[in-house]
């Protein structure tokens, strides 16, 4: 698995959470705190492994809920045109 | 028709939150006096130019379109057929002043951004900002009022590090009443909502209701800063129109 952040999307953090703007559709779309973790490490270029061990701890998940997670959040941002 | 439109031609200057435009029609339109007396300006050194042919059939679709094009961008629709490049506005449009204001609007929305303004659906009274959709009570909030600032389309600038309210010649039934004038801001006011707003609401609030003809990832990068920005420093209620109506 690789991805990467589309550059055209505008990311912007407010109070903990990423809300990323679309300009294509204009649409703006606000992640939750599981969201906004995956998101930050995707943006550091962080691997697929890393975060989903990241994931494990910082909210206290087991690995198969983790892998589930990361699986749903980035196949949902990629039909979104936010990873590419 | 006084001496001074006599003497302006079809040519004007006008200055928003600071920006000038200067609008170079190819023939005479009425109503350019009465909409933007109070905001004309000198036309030396105008931040763009809109320059514009007036024509009896353009586009009247209600949405605009926006296309991306190789030197900007191209918006048709509620009368205009026009393309956004750097620095300039250039096409036709219908001939009525309600369609050159389209332009005005389009043109400020997309202008300002970059020189850290946005245009949004507002009123204000002072410093303090009225948004919300259409239908939600904007004018309603500041009508009978004695400091209101702006009706229906507000911009908001920073200006030397502070956020200013500043009026503008777009609106709705005070249409040629506002003088060029600005304030600091101090509140928005988010129309149809409750209680205090956390930064993340208020930011959602400004992007929605922002005025934006563009579809530049520049641009509503640019956007989403003033946004950010705006929502963490000024603080954020919800507030519903009628309730206001008894203060």
């Amino acid at each position: 698995m690789s991805f990467s952040i589309n550059p055209d999307m505008a990311a912007r953090l407010i109070d903990g959470c990423y809300y990323i703007v679309d300009p294509g559709n204009r649409m703006l779309h606000m992640l939750n705190d599981t969201g906004t973790y995956i998101y930050s490490e995707l943006k550091k270029g962080s691997e697929p492994e890393t975060i989903i061990r990241g994931l494990c701890g910082e909210f206290e998940v087991s690995r198969g809920e983790a892998e589930r997670d990361m699986e749903e959040f980035t196949e949902d941002l990629r039909e979104k045109g936010i990873l590419l | 028709m006084s001496l001074s439109s006599l003497e302006r031609g079809p040519d004007f200057s006008i200055d928003i939150a600071g920006v000038c435009c200067r609008v170079t029609l190819d023939k005479d339109l009425p109503g350019i006096e009465r909409i933007y007396r109070g905001f004309f300006s000198s036309p030396v050194s105008p931040d763009f130019t809109v320059r514009v042919t007036l024509e009896d059939e353009v586009p009247a679709a209600e949405e605009v379109e926006i296309s991306c094009l190789d030197n900007g961008e191209s918006l048709k629709g509620r009368g205009m057929n026009i393309t956004v490049s750097q620095g300039e506005i250039s096409g036709e449009v219908f001939r009525d002043i309600h369609a050159l204001d389209s332009v005005l609007r389009a043109a400020y929305s997309v202008f300002l951004p970059p020189r850290g303004g946005l245009l949004m659906h507002a009123s204000s009274l002072g410093g303090e900002v009225y948004t919300g959709p259409s239908g939600s009570g904007k004018t309603s909030s500041v009508r009978g009022r004695d400091n209101i600032l702006s009706d229906d389309i507000t911009a908001l600038r920073k200006v030397s590090g502070s956020w200013r309210v500043c009026s503008t010649p777009f609106s709705g039934e005070f249409a040629g009443e506002f003088e060029n004038r600005s304030c600091p801001l101090t509140g928005f006011n988010m129309l149809r909502l409750d209680g205090d707003l956390e930064p993340g609401r208020v930011y959602r609030e400004i992007l929605r209701n922002t005025l934006f003809y563009s579809a530049s990832p520049e641009g509503f990068g640019a956007l989403a800063d003033i946004a950010r920005e705006l929502s963490l420093l000024i603080p954020g209620r919800g507030v519903y129109s009628r309730a206001l109506a008894g203060v």
